[in-house]
């Protein structure tokens, strides 16, 4: 007896009773499009992130003192820690920062307000976008002459000149070590969910020059874009090696690794993705459930084409090969409806939520496995049922 | 010798009683022959074709079929037997109603494991024989009563099994589907074939070569037919 035969009858015998079949298969629909969406969009999520941190050049490390008694001066960072730091070859690119607060008056002479200066280079875009109204970002000329230059956001340019549009203009900004006069060369558009938020106001200024009102030649941490972010624990050690040579020292200096931390929200996402997958194992087990009820209502209905086929000489074992097929072919089509299902779910709601759901072809391998295993297990007791009757019963049956 | 069967006997167990059916029977039947099983209802026609016919088991006895000791078979082999020495018609017919006259006749050569070409090339075969070759994709609820008996008849000989086995096959039929059966049966006996039919009838019985006679599961006569009648078809 032939496999392309019984499949054939087996899928005429599924479809030819579409609604009884979509109603057995709703078990095995609900779980495997369950776990399709999750997965998907877990899988787009993380993609996202990891696009996010990469597009954001924030494939790297940032390295900084640890700062403790033990912290000598000489063991500070400096710019030519940063050099050294270029040197390497699997850096593409570094970025130092400088973090200092300051006051700046506004418009109403009686009022101040603080503002975060961010000290670094033209190196700090490749991090972090950062979008301008007006003006131009810190140019490396800047920074080779210790240009004494800021960019201001909007709403504080708004403050303490009543318009946004105030590149050329000079501010007077107080530091700890003294105040200084500094030229406006960009304005950095504000989005409108940080002016709600009334985050403090972040200027940004060639590292040299807040080095210069600071009067130091340290800077407080560089973070350093890699080439091979596979490499990157490697690479990063190595980094910290070449610093103590150069310092002469040991012990001094961390590392963060942001990528890592992008692991540790991915992980917590795997989490869910886990917990979520376990609810739909369980609902692909009711789906199972579902498929014997009505595999053994199948086989009792069709008592009599089981005498017939016996009759004509079918043997036991063609017969529960008949009806197993039958399970599985009914809990394989589930699972194939239930990945389209929860594939266009998913993409669905990605487009809600703005995350591109990602298909993983090893989950829906994996799945379609599962939804015919479980036909096997459940398909198995109604087969052995159907094979086990006795021909004259069977066509006698009414 | 098709079928040589020595004191037969079944009983069924039914609650608290027991019914024997079959109460000694002896039987044979040569190649060739065209048996007629008569009888009163009751009497145990139809379990006797059903043993014959290996779909039901005997209670103590012989049955030898075709060289075979049918009582000592199970399983793969009974399932053998059933579908390489045995083509069963019933009066209900018994066909598949969600598949065609064609895949209905090629079932058999399914389960005896022949390929799809060889398949339809016999079953074609045998639904010429039986006069259907024009309707051979139609399926039994687009067919006659008689049309649907001559799918089974065509279904029973594709395997060329040892013995044709009909339980009332015009039973359900108008007298002249039933003489159009009786016609085809007879150019298969003509052939070659064996056959052994239950009927109700005499005017049925006619047209075979011998008739036995059950009476309360024991077979009370078996004599020859004297003048067999021919099947006319009009
Ligand atoms: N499955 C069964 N269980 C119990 N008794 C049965 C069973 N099948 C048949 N019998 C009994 O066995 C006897 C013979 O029945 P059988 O069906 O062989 O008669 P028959 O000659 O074919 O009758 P009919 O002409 O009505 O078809 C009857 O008394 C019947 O009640
Ligand atoms: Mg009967």
């Amino acid at each position: 007896m032939d496999l392309f035969e019984t499949a054939r009858s087996a899928l005429a015998s599924v479809f030819g009773n579409k609604m009884r079949s979509i109603l057995t298969m709703l078990g095995i629909i609900i779980g495997i499009s369950s776990v399709i969406m999750i997965t998907s969009i877990g899988n787009g999520f993380q993609q996202m992130i990891t696009g996010e941190f990469e597009s954001m050049g924030l494939n790297g490390v940032e390295i900084y003192p640890n700062y403790n008694e033990t912290l000598n001066n000489s063991d500070l960072l400096t710019m030519d820690d940063v050099e050294l730091i270029k040197q390497h070859p699997e850096t593409s690119f570094v970025a130092p920062f400088w973090r200092a607060t300051g006051e700046v008056a506004l418009k109403n002479p009686a009022e101040s307000e603080d503002f975060i200066a961010m000290g670094t280079t033209e190196s700090y875009r490749m991090i972090q976008p950062v979008e301008l109204s007006y003006g131009r970002f810190i140019a490396e000329t800047d920074v080779e002459r210790h240009a004494k230059v800021v960019l201001i956001d909007e709403t504080l340019a708004r403050e303490i000149f009543g318009r946004t549009e105030v590149v050329g203009e000079t501010v007077r900004c107080a530091f700890w070590s003294g105040s200084v006069e500094l030229t406006i060369i960009g304005v950095v558009k504000v989005e409108a969910v940080i002016a709600f938020m009334e985050m403090q106001h972040v200027v940004y200024m060639p590292i040299t020059a807040v080095m210069d009102i600071y009067s130091t030649d340290t800077i407080d941490s560089m973070f350093v874009n890699v080439k091979d972010t596979e490499k990157i624990s490697r690479t990063a050690e190595e980094y910290v090696r070449l610093l103590e040579i150069s310092h002469d020292n040991e012990d001094k200096y961390r590392v963060n690794n942001i990528m890592q931390q992008m692991d540790a929200i991915t992980n917590v996402f795997s989490y869910v993705t886990t917990f979520i997958s376990f609810v739909a194992a369980i609902s692909l087990l009711v789906g199972g459930i579902g498929v014997m009820n009505i595999m053994l209502v199948t086989v009792t209905e069709r008592t009599r084409e089981i005498g017939i086929r016996k009759a004509l000489g079918a043997t036991d074992g063609n017969i529960s090969f008949q009806f197993l097929v039958e399970a599985i072919i009914l809990t394989a089509v589930g699972g194939i409806i239930g990945i389209i299902v929860g594939y266009s779910g998913s993409v669905a709601i990605g487009n809600a939520i703005e995350i591109k759901a990602v298909l993983s072809i090893p989950m829906v391998i994996i799945t379609v496995l599962i939804s015919s295993f479980i036909g096997i297990i459940f398909g198995v007791y109604p087969a052995r049922k159907a094979s086990k009757m006795d021909p004259i019963d069977a066509l006698r049956y009414e | 010798m098709i079928i040589q069967v020595e004191k037969l006997r079944k009983v069924y167990h039914t609650g608290r009683f027991a019914v024997e059916a079959i109460r000694g029977v002896n039987l044979t039947v040569e190649k060739g022959e065209f048996l007629a099983i008569m009888g009163q209802s009751g009497s145990g026609k139809s379990t006797m074709m059903n043993i014959l016919g290996c779909l039901d088991s005997l209670t103590s006895g012989r049955y030898i079929l075709d060289g075979e000791d049918i009582a000592s078979l199970k399983g793969k082999k009974i399932a053998a037997i059933r579908n390489r020495k045995i083509g069963f018609v019933f009066q209900s017919f018994n066909l598949l109603p969600k598949l065609t006259a064609l895949q209905n006749v090629e079932l058999p050569m399914m389960y005896a494991g022949l390929r799809a070409k060889k398949r339809r090339e016999a079953a074609l075969i045998a639904l010429n024989k039986v006069g259907l070759s024009d309707r051979v994709h139609h399926k039994p609820s687009e067919f006659s009563g008689g049309q649907n008996q001559r799918v089974a008849i065509a279904r029973s000989l594709v395997n060329s099994p040892a013995i044709i086995l009909a339980d009332e096959p015009t039973g359900n039929l108008d007298s002249r589907s039933g003489e159009e059966i009786m016609a085809i049966f007879q150019k298969l006996n003509d052939e070659g074939a064996t056959i052994v039919m239950v009927t109700h009838e005499p005017d049925i019985a006619k047209h075979t070569k011998r008739v036995a006679t059950f009476k309360d599961g024991l077979i009370v006569s078996d004599v020859a037919v004297t003048g067999q009648k021919k099947a006319v078809v009009n």
